[in-house]
């Protein structure tokens, strides 16, 4: 055993924690090594004035007798009894507790139920032409549409400009009726 | 060790005896609780609410510890909680240096004066620092309990208790030394 291994374990060896062949190096370390002689009286020493400096400072502190009533009222309401449902809840808490993937988890399901509501717009049928509704017209309108759209946009701190150079129609809604194409 | 009074394993109990807890373990835990937020009058706040909390949430108390010690760590979590609060508080800075005045003044050079520094330099400690000084040497308990207290490594501790001490040392040489050399010492060898 080095100084080094002997400064690892001294907390342990101070409390009596080591295993036998442990304790039997360690000591056998400290009566060689002036060095981690001189540590382990000092860390002794140290440990023991911090211990009475504790004790002087909280000598005489005790809990208040107004304290201790307040607690015991308290606790005297109701006293509580271990129920087998316990049990099952304390279960059920520890995975809570124990697994952060449980929250991910129930975050994805969520996520995947409420996904349609949130994004998917129902899909209705098409309505059938009623008896009563007038017959619906096919019209072809003719009209190019020509023209230049110049549109600008920020990109990156950018200025980005561009021109379309068509447009496409991809609904449309008409009212009235329609006339025959002339040409 | 914290389960002085709980001796043995710890084990499952059908019903928390708030009374027998509190005539063995109230006191020790309102010095810890003084130790901890360096308050005495916070201290019994603390101790109380730690204790009803406790009574409340005892159906949680696994026994996979000792009764103090799961006790203690509820103690642990309002203490922090109390000194978030601290911090968002505005601190007199007069108010601050008649403290130290009136704690730290040379009264008298004996054993009691430099016991008084002793904890004053302990309360100087970060929270950190000052819980793992007082889970160790007040509590008495051992490395690995206080890490698994604390929910940090072993080493964590170890390290934190080197720099606390080391941290102690620097402020306080001389009086340290006069504190322990008066008959404290033990030159023997285990």
């Amino acid at each position: 055993m080095n100084c080094e291994d002997f400064n690892d374990k001294l907390p342990e060896f101070l409390d009596g924690l080591l295993s036998a062949p442990e304790q039997t190096a360690t000591r056998e370390h400290l009566q060689q090594c002036l060095c981690c002689q001189k540590s382990w009286r000092h860390q002794a020493v140290l440990a023991k004035s911090i211990r009475l400096a504790f004790k002087q400072e909280t000598d005489g502190l005790s809990l208040n007798p107004e304290t201790r009533r307040n607690i015991l009222n308290a606790c005297n309401q109701r006293e509580p009894r271990r129920k087998a449902s316990d049990g099952v809840l304390a279960w059920l808490a520890a995975i809570w507790r124990r697994s952060a993937w449980t929250g991910a988890v129930l975050f994805l399901l969520l996520l995947l139920i409420f996904r349609g509501v949130l994004y998917d717009r129902p899909t209705t049928a098409p309505a059938l032409p009623s008896a009563t509704a007038p017959p619906r017209k096919l019209c072809v309108i003719d009209v190019p549409i020509k023209t230049k759209i110049h549109v600008s946009r920020t990109e990156k701190n950018m200025m980005v400009d561009a021109v379309i150079p068509s447009v496409m129609v991809a609904q449309a809604t008409f009212s009235g009726e329609a006339k025959p194409s002339s040409h | 060790m914290p389960e002085s009074g709980n001796s043995g394993a710890p084990k499952a109990r059908d019903s928390f005896d708030m009374q027998e807890f509190v005539a063995l373990h109230g006191d020790r835990l309102v010095r810890s609780a003084y130790l901890l937020c360096g308050d005495r009058t916070e201290a019994q706040d603390l101790a109380q609410e730690t204790l009803i909390q406790a009574f409340k949430s005892w159906s949680r108390y696994r026994a996979d510890s000792a009764l103090y010690t799961w006790v203690h760590g509820i103690l642990l979590n309002l203490c922090r909680r109390y000194h978030r609060k601290q911090k968002r508080l505005i601190y007199d800075d007069e108010l601050l240096r008649n403290e130290s005045m009136a704690t730290t003044a040379p009264q008298s050079a004996d054993l009691d004066y430099c016991g008084r520094t002793l904890a004053q330099a302990i309360r100087e400690l970060s929270l950190e620092h000052r819980e793992a000084i007082v889970l160790r040497y007040f509590d008495n308990m051992k490395i690995h309990e206080i890490a698994h207290q604390l929910g940090v490594s072993e080493g964590t501790i170890k390290s934190r208790l080197h720099y606390a001490v080391r941290h102690l040392e620097d402020l306080l040489p001389r009086e340290l030394n006069q504190f322990v050399s008066d008959g404290t010492d033990n030159n023997g060898l285990p």
